[in-house]
């Protein structure tokens, strides 16, 4: 094989494995995405949760980090107003899941407003004081 | 939700901002701010939830005032958070909006000032940043607007150019001129006392009033100055006064060899960041001389309480042992040297059973110790051991300011 031919090959390599690459980053967020909106069941998502810090820093996976964080917030977001407003969700289950959340924001998210917003626009009580 | 959950929810809120080292304070402080608004029941929780959530050095008396006045703990509320919100971040306006829902005017009149505070610090912070730039800003005065105005009905109106026919702002709301600042005089506090990320407890009017100079202990006054001694560094001394001593008492000139030299030898000259800095090399009239030059070369020189300390309550009664321990030193950092002989002038009732293995002077017993054998040190030096206190002093040459007030004489001299 000539010299030319085996940089054509090397080439083409190349353009296949970012390929593969690319579409293993799509497949794997889609993965992940499926998973967590799939899941019906509160305590399997809390451990799919607890997981996704050392699923996005894995040198073994290809993801866009940012999109991943981006759902995984809002994923979480959700998740913790429905914890939080159920009724029947222990009260400590709700502490615990509070914590939970919050600790895979930190590790994943820089400042995690997302989380911050829905926690500020929650129905805590019912209302003010007065007025 | 009740109120232990939501307390729960705050205490847990609060734990986790605190293990992230306060990373996502302002946020927290937001969150839990909201949740204090929001709890439809005030209950002992909700007042324990407000109190942690504002300024630690609010006085409990202060906060069961706030309980007893209307929405007090909720204005409080708002301010604290306004007062350190970020004003990059639209976080801040959600928190403002949700937390400003309160009647203002059943709240206490000291609160209302520090809102008034507040106010004049956006519409300033508003219009220094100018049209545009200072969004959030402009937007948190919008969101407080109402209370403004309620607070500023009738005599305490604003300037009719900012309002009006219908009471409103006559300008854009988005301009920051049309925010008219308070000009209440008895509205405002001192801003000294007020400045932003401030904790309002901070302020003067939060402060508790300072003892009554009858009950601070006489030793623990700032101008008590032994009755034994002569003060070294007077805070009366001022640049280009003549320091005299009388004859009667002790003075840096009569002090005695040290106890403990050193066997290192001096260290380097240093670069002295200060001209009027007090050297190793001085002799004790240049102590003197610098610190009359600068007397404010320490907070604690200004109101030194020296006390009498003889040597023996500085090495006694473990002075066997510390001897041994540094003459075991390798190589020997500090060397001991014995006292010269002094006649005992405690009654031999007192005076110690076991003799040391060299002379020590004992106490008099009008609490001096004997002529040329005393020692003037800081009373809050007492603590520390003399020869480590001596090492440092050895090794650190900024340490001999230290020294020059405790009016340890120079060692360099001897």
């Amino acid at each position: 094989m000539e010299l030319r031919d085996r940089q054509n090959v090397r080439s083409n390599w190349l353009v296949f494995l970012n390929a593969i690459l690319e579409q293993s980053a799509k497949i794997n967020f889609h993965i992940l995405e499926w998973t967590v909106y799939d899941l019906y069941e509160d305590h399997k998502l809390e451990k799919v949760f607890e997981s996704i810090p050392g699923f996005l820093k894995s040198d073994k996976v290809t993801i866009d980090s940012d999109q991943a964080r981006l759902m995984t917030e809002n994923a979480m977001s959700q998740f913790l107003g429905n914890t939080l407003l159920s009724n029947s969700v222990p009260e400590s289950v709700k502490v615990c899941r509070l914590t939970k959340c919050l600790n895979v924001a930190h590790q994943v998210l820089p400042i995690p407003r997302v989380i911050f917003h829905k926690l500020v626009k929650l129905n805590w009580g019912g209302g003010p004081h007065s007025v | 939700m009740e109120g232990l959950i939501l307390f729960e929810i705050g205490s847990s809120l609060r734990a986790w901002d605190e293990g992230s080292k306060g990373r996502f304070a302002p946020y927290i402080q937001g969150i839990i701010a909201v949740i204090i608004a929001k709890m439809r029941i005030p209950n002992a929780l909700w007042a324990m939830l407000a109190r942690n959530n504002l300024p630690t050095g609010v006085p409990n008396i202060v906060f069961q005032d706030y309980l007893t006045h209307g929405d007090s703990v909720l204005l409080a509320n708002l301010v604290h958070f306004t007062c350190n919100a970020n004003r990059f971040d639209p976080f801040s306006i959600a928190v403002v909006r949700l937390l400003s829902k309160f009647s203002i005017d059943v709240t206490l009149l000291e609160v209302q000032h520090d809102f008034c505070v507040m106010w004049n610090e956006l519409v300033q912070e508003a219009q220094n940043s100018g049209e545009g730039s200072g969004n959030i800003t402009i937007l948190l005065l919008r969101e407080i607007w109402q209370h403004y105005s309620t607070l500023h009905q009738d005599a305490d109106a604003p300037p009719p150019e900012y309002l009006n026919t219908f009471g409103g702002l006559s300008g854009p709301l988005d301009n920051p001129s049309s925010y008219p600042p308070c000009g209440v005089h008895g509205h405002r506090l001192d801003p000294k006392h007020y400045a932003p990320n401030v904790p309002i407890a901070e302020a003067a009017w939060l402060l508790p009033p300072p003892p009554a100079p009858s009950s601070i202990p006489p030793f623990l006054r700032p101008d008590f100055v032994s009755p034994d001694i002569a003060p070294f560094s007077s805070p009366s001394v001022h640049p280009g006064d003549t320091v005299t001593q009388s004859a009667d008492k002790p003075t840096i000139h009569s002090m005695p060899t040290p106890i403990i030299q050193s066997s290192y030898p001096p260290p380097p000259a240093m670069p002295q960041p200060y001209p009027n800095a007090i050297t190793p090399s001085d002799s004790p009239e240049n102590m003197l001389q610098a610190t009359a030059r600068c007397p404010t070369i320490s907070s604690d020189l200004d109101h030194p309480t020296p006390v009498t300390i003889s040597i023996y309550q500085l090495t006694s009664p473990p002075l066997a042992d510390r001897a041994t321990a540094a003459a075991s030193l390798d190589p020997p950092m500090i060397r001991m040297v014995p006292l010269p002989p002094s006649p005992s002038l405690l009654p031999s009732s007192i005076a110690p059973t076991s003799s040391p293995p060299f002379p020590v002077p004992l106490l008099s017993g009008s609490n001096q110790a004997p002529s040329g054998q005393e020692i003037l040190i800081s009373s809050s030096t007492t603590a520390v051991p003399p020869i480590a206190h001596q090492s440092s002093f050895e090794r650190d040459p900024m340490a001999t300011s230290s020294a020059a007030k405790d009016g340890t004489p120079d060692k360099s001299s001897i």
